[in-house]
């Protein structure tokens, strides 16, 4: 350490940082905590780009999908099978005009879209990627997740009531019948699981179903079929939270033309976009800490655990169905780089299950969720308004109840 | 009394209010620009009354200063999903005004031709119902085949919407070589398509629930209204041009006329309006075959003066169109112009209904009901 050198006027800008840099350090040992949120905060910021990135992907991934679904091509235009669309497509958001009708409450039209991006992305906090990488481990986790992923709620009905629209308000009410609705049906299902576990955190939740024989140990297999019908109850009410058609009566567009979101253009539009992709993928990985193991992996090289059968198994029809494709349509035509390519990429993913790591194995199954979730979009019409209540109060909510009863005698007398 | 005064009371304590909402002419299940104004009682529908004239292009009044060929063109722009339709009617109004004969191969094209565009205007209905419902794959099934049916049109006139393929007097000219191929290539796999589109949609659970027992057209009423084609047989009325008072050649051919049978729910309702097209066009599919198998040889087309002048008389001819009956009334002073033609659209009539079927649904349910009766605008219009 430098002696601070005799000065007789005010001290310079030099003697200034001398006593910062001289006192810094001893601060920041004492004030721990510090360090760590701005540890924490490049992490999240990390965790809010990745979410961004997996956006998308996500648009991309559902264009091309849906278009697999319908006989099209989907695009084709921007990059290798439209893969630079994901990059196009925000570029073009961004650059589009900022619209705000004369008539709007202008400071709750500006603000909606930030509440419902801020209530989704907070929810990611919780979500136990690995065993390690976990923002904030709470013990109330599963709690947070249902109560601030609610907070999407408000910025919903602020951005229908703000916009003066009557399709708009439409969309809010209908909004805030539905999520009121089907908060409960996924609270139940969500209690049935902490039943189990014991506990509100979902790193230990994701602990619990931590076992040697891998599928065996997940919840979804707990009692069966007890869990099973949890998990459905918990999926279906889900996809109603998340507005997923075919539960999506708030933006339904041959209804009310695009719902809550009509009169936003540009970037504003786009933050509803992203919540709701990034409202999808919260589903689908709580539904995977919750039922389906977490980032616990396959014990696929274990020897006769259901895993096991069910890796090989399914191995087994794909090397079954490839040959059969093989042999009648790419042989013929002399095809054989094709099938070597073929072969070379299933190695190489069959060998990458096998090493994966938990986090990956933890975003392998939430997108695997997602698409079931882009699945049922594409294939099923949308029920009425009074259907979905019906849904909802007389059928989900009784199931999830007589589930939660079962679950609470199981776990008295079935330890 | 005072049951009215407590309802009163509690009314200005609630403060509710009728919400007045204008559905289109920008909105995407108006099939068009189409405005309806809504008066709702939150999601439940009050009162609906459609406003009109958004693609009025004043056809009546361009046919009378036309010479009766050069109308031809703008009939393909009426229903423009069924173009073939529109042109033939209008072609068998003038020969039987002016009492010209149409040479036998050039029935027998005109009928395949009119039965395919039945084909492909179902379509197009039953795919963009599946919209209005919230489904998207479906319409995206429909169009491909439509497409099909498109190609062939294109292949024989050029043209793959307005036709103007259907001269007074017979077509414009004969089927290129090797179309009979095709349109057996087109019709053979055609019907495993039909039950496919029965699987994915018809016997959806979600949407015979949205579309069962929804807005039952009461046979009465919709006689009362006008209403013809699918959207009045379904309601159980086997009214059908093609076999009531058969035009051209159809008493030539064996097909069923498709009536509504409440299957899912009550006769008469969106989901029978729906089947009806669905069955419909297997029917067609079996006037297509025995088209083909009959096809005679010889002339498409009676040699006509270059200025027509049909005889002075009036005329009123309906021919069974894919919406229902379109009919035209011609009136000719023995002039190569008509002095007044009047165009009876069966979209027109048939939306003619709604107001008088949409109280008390729901405001998804207009949707599906406005869906199922399947209007094109420029008809509506005209």
């Amino acid at each position: 350490m430098q002696p601070v050198t005799a000065s007789v006027g005010a001290p310079d800008l030099k003697d200034r940082l001398d006593v910062l840099l001289t006192y810094l350090p001893s601060f920041l040992s004492s004030h721990g905590e510090i360090v760590s949120a701005v540890f924490l905060l490049i992490v999240a910021l990390a965790v809010l780009l990745g979410v961004s990135v997996y956006v998308c992907l996500a648009v991309w991934l559902e264009r091309k999908i849906s278009a697999d679904m319908q006989d099209r091509l989907g695009p084709m235009r921007v990059g290798w099978h439209g893969v630079v669309q994901m990059l196009v497509d925000p570029v073009k958001l961004a650059l589009k005009e900022d619209l705000c009708p004369g008539a709007a409450d202008r400071p709750f039209f500006m603000l909606a879209p930030f509440v419902v991006l801020a209530a989704s992305f907070a929810t990611f906090a919780v979500m136990p990627f690995s065993a390690a990488f976990i923002l904030a481990d709470l013990d109330i986790g599963v709690l947070y997740v249902a109560s601030v992923g609610a907070g999407v709620l408000v910025g919903l009905v602020m951005a229908g009531w703000a916009s003066n629209n009557k399709w708009a308000l439409f969309s809010a009410i209908r909004t805030i019948a539905m999520l009121v609705s089907y908060e409960i049906p996924v609270g139940l299902s969500i209690v049935t699981v902490v039943m189990m576990v014991g506990s509100l955190s979902t790193q230990k939740i994701v602990l619990a179903q931590l076992s040697d024989a891998g599928m065996a140990g997940w919840h979804l297999f707990r009692f069966p079929p007890v869990f099973m019908v949890s998990f459905l109850v918990f999926f279906i009410a889900g996809l109603a939270e998340v507005n997923r058609t075919p539960f999506d009566l708030a933006e339904a567009d041959s209804e009310l033309v695009a719902g809550f979101h009509t009169e936003y253009s540009g970037m504003r539009w786009s933050f509803f976009f992203l919540a709701e992709y990034a409202d999808m993928l919260i589903v689908s990985m709580l539904g995977t800490v919750l039922y389906l193991g977490g980032w616990a992996p396959l014990t696929v090289t274990r020897p006769l655990t259901i895993d096991f059968w069910v890796f090989w198994g399914m191995a087994a029809l794909l090397a079954w169905y490839l040959h059969w494709l093989w042999t009648r349509i790419y042989l013929p035509r002399g095809e054989y780089g094709l099938i070597v390519v073929q072969t070379a990429i299933l190695i190489a993913i069959a060998l990458a299950l096998l090493v994966v790591p938990s986090l990956a194995w933890f975003l392998i199954k939430s997108l695997a969720l997602i698409f079931v979730m882009m699945w049922l979009r594409w294939t099923l019409p949308r029920p009425r308004i009074d259907q979905l209540m019906y849904l909802c109060w007389k059928v989900l909510i009784p199931v999830a109840f007589v589930n939660l009863f079962v679950v609470g005698v199981m776990r008295l007398y079935w330890r | 009394m005072s049951g009215i005064v407590d309802q009163v009371q509690r009314q200005k304590a609630l403060k509710t209010d009728r919400m007045t909402i204008n559905m289109g002419p920008q909105h995407p299940s108006t099939h068009g620009v189409l405005r309806l104004l809504v008066t709702t009682d939150g999601e439940i529908v009050d009162h609906v009354e459609p406003v009109i004239g958004y693609l009025h292009r004043c056809k009546e009044k361009i046919a009378e200063n036309l010479p009766y060929y050069q109308f031809m063109p703008y009939t393909d722009r009426l229903d423009y999903l069924a173009g073939m339709n529109n042109n033939w009617a209008w072609a068998m109004a003038v020969e039987k005004l002016a009492g010209v004969k149409v040479p036998e191969r050039a029935e027998y094209i005109r009928v395949m031709f009119g039965e395919l565009n039945r084909i492909a205007s179902h379509l197009v209905a039953v795919g963009t119902f599946g919209l209005d419902l919230g489904t998207f794959t479906p319409v995206l099934y429909c169009f491909h085949e439509r497409e099909k049916i498109l190609d062939l049109f294109e292949a024989t006139c050029g043209a793959r919407l307005t036709y103007n393929y259907y001269r007074i007097g017979g077509v414009a000219k004969d089927l290129p070589d090797g179309l009979v191929t095709k349109i057996r290539e087109f019709l053979d796999p055609f019907e495993k398509r039909i039950d496919e589109l029965n699987t994915l949609l018809s016997e959806n659970h979600i949407f015979v629930r949205r579309t069962a027992n929804v807005g039952v057209f009461p046979p009465a009423l919709a006689l009362d209204y006008g209403v013809t084609g699918p959207s009045l047989r379904a309601s159980g009325v086997p009214h059908d041009l093609r076999r009531a008072a058969p035009y051209s050649i159809y008493d030539r051919f064996k097909f069923e006329v498709v009536v509504g049978r409440g299957e899912k729910g009550t006769v008469g309702d969106t989901w029978d309006r729906y089947d009806c097209r669905v069955r419909e066009m297997s029917e067609s599919v079996k006037i297509v075959r025995q088209c083909l198998d009959g096809l005679p040889d010889g002339e498409v087309r009676t040699k006509l003066p270059a200025v027509f002048k049909p005889p002075k008389g009036h005329v009123l001819f309906k021919a069974e169109n894919p919406k229902g009956e379109l009919g035209y009334y011609v009136v000719s002073d023995g002039s190569p112009k008509p002095s007044r033609v009047h165009i009876r659209g069966p979209s027109f009539c048939n939306l003619s209904i709604i107001p008088a079927v949409c109280r008390g649904v729901m405001l998804a349910d207009l949707v599906a009901i406005l869906g199922s009766i399947d209007i094109v605008l420029g008809e509506v219009d005209r």
